[in-house]
């Protein structure tokens, strides 16, 4: 379309076209996938029964203190375990405290750590 | 015999390598010489530092062989003399096969799964691509003719194969110090990215705890590749090389019917095609070619692109979370610069590092594969500008 010399109003054609044809281009696919999704998983809701609406009571943990360590790492998994189990999102549920059902001894728990390596 | 030795002398390499044949700034040069030093230097990063081994080693590799005085692996096939090894080699690149067929492999390893479950990150890809555009607009500024522009620009895409594919097919003679620009800026990433989006986001928007994305089913993921392929190769057929070897690639994966052949496209071919293409694009940073003052403006530009692909996915990310109340992170906006997943690690990163209980790596995966589909729309319209 255009040859190798190109003017400067030339050059803002080229810019503000392609950038308008990208965003078009994604905005139109993001369209289509919805349109695509609500088509799919209609067909696949419609023989169910209407699923009930679960109440977001907060799923409480069991409660013991951990030592003065940094347990946020350890807050953020077991955040993610639960929503990953119960299927819900992180933000439905409040972690108030976590703590370990059994005192095992360190040997115990040593000799566990190591056959899971 | 002092003869027969003084010819001897004369077809080895060692005589031509200190030649000052080569003018950098006015200033003469041992071109030979130097380049095989900066092949080495690049050996150093690649092995050394781990920096993209495994496209640096193979380029850097092919930068060395070619530099080689007498050696002629990229001499052109002639009616009286075949044609050096690596000329051979390069047809794959100058016909623009390699890099589909990278596409390809990539196409088989890309989970669209996030994409499909927030289609609106589509929008943050898209913003990423500011920097090729803007870029592309400095280097015209510049001085540089428009297909060489636009091959400068696409740097900003954070996208191997395709700123391979547009450079092969507008600006061959700048292959060689764009390859090594891109692949180098991707490797850099981590460095580049975390301070642009410390500097446009706000504590609190970088702590934002984004929700849990919905499950996608199968049907979906199959019928994304296929729909895309339609769409894009309709609306816009200078993508289809890219758009459509990056589908193919995921329905084969997605399909789940021929694990033998997802396997072949994720390892052996992406391997042996990544090797053919490293060392051939190498081979195109010749003392000529390499040692100018664009190169200087192109790794310029090519961090200038980077950057401002970077901050577009950003700022459309606090756009984003300004609209929806602030269900979105901003800082998944920087991942829609491809580099897949290294900029979605990056974001993930980042992100923990304000919020530890936040996991935003899913998230940024949505916008870094709709770069991957992003970066091939703006190289296909600028082939449609400057493309013979």
């Amino acid at each position: 379309m255009y040859g190798d010399v190109v003017t400067i109003p030339q050059a803002i054609t080229v810019c503000l076209f392609s950038i308008a044809v990208v965003f078009f281009v994604l905005f139109l696919i993001s369209v289509l996938i919805n349109i695509v999704a609500r088509i799919i998983n209609g067909a696949q809701k419609k023989p169910e029964p209407a699923p009930v609406k679960a109440a977001p009571a907060p799923v409480e943990t069991e409660t013991v203190t951990a030592e003065a360590e940094d347990d946020t790492v350890l807050t953020a998994i077991v955040a993610a375990a639960i929503a990953a189990a119960t299927g819900k999102s992180t933000n439905s549920f409040v972690i108030k405290s976590i703590t370990p059902l059994n005192q095992e001894s360190d040997w115990s728990r040593i000799s566990r750590s190591s056959s899971l390596r | 015999m002092l003869d027969i030795l003084f010819g001897f002398w004369e077809s080895t390499g060692f005589s031509q390598i200190f030649r000052l044949d080569t003018v950098l700034f006015g200033i003469p040069l041992p071109g030979h010489f130097v380049m095989i030093c900066l092949a080495c230097l690049f050996l150093w990063l690649a092995i050394h530092k781990g920096f993209e081994p495994y496209l640096l080693i193979p380029i850097a590799f092919g930068m060395l062989l070619v530099n080689l005085p007498l050696a002629g692996l990229m001499d052109h096939a002639t009616e009286s003399a075949k044609g050096g090894l690596l000329y051979y080699l390069y047809q794959g690149v100058d016909l623009g096969i390699y890099p589909p067929l990278i596409f390809l492999c990539i196409g088989a390893g890309t989970d669209f799964g996030p994409l499909l479950a927030n289609p609106k990150s589509l929008l943050l890809g898209a913003a990423a691509q500011l920097g090729i555009f803007t870029t592309f607009f400095g280097a015209i500024a510049l001085g540089f003719t428009g297909p060489e522009a636009a091959s400068i620009g696409i740097i900003g895409g954070a996208d191997g194969p395709t700123a391979l594919l547009l450079t092969s097919q507008l600006a061959p003679n700048f292959l060689g110090a764009i390859a090594i620009a891109a692949y180098s800026y991707m490797a850099l990433v981590p460095v580049i990215q975390p301070p642009i989006m410390k500097l446009l986001t706000t504590e609190e928007e970088r702590k934002i705890k984004m929700e849990q994305l919905r499950p996608v089913s199968k049907t979906e993921k199959i019928v994304f590749p296929i729909i895309v392929t339609i769409f894009v190769c309709l609306l816009l057929p200078d993508a289809a090389p890219l758009i459509g070897m990056l589908m193919l690639g995921n329905l084969v994966k997605e399909s789940g019917l021929v694990p033998h052949l997802v396997s072949a496209l994720q390892n052996s071919l992406m391997y042996m095609i990544s090797i053919f293409l490293g060392v051939t694009v190498g081979a195109k940073a010749t003392a000529e070619m390499f040692l100018r003052a664009e190169t200087i403006k192109i790794i310029v530009l090519g961090i200038l692109a980077f950057s401002l692909g970077t901050a577009g996915g950003v700022l459309l990310g606090k756009l984003m979370s300004k609209l929806d109340g602030g269900k979105t992170n901003p800082l998944i906006g920087a991942a829609g610069v491809s580099a897949v997943p290294m900029a979605a690690r990056v974001v993930q990163k980042e992100g923990q590092k304000y919020n530890p209980s936040n996991f935003l790596l899913m998230h940024a995966m949505g916008p870094n594969v709709a770069g991957v589909i992003g970066s091939a729309v703006a190289a296909g319209m600028l082939l449609l500008f400057f493309g013979k």
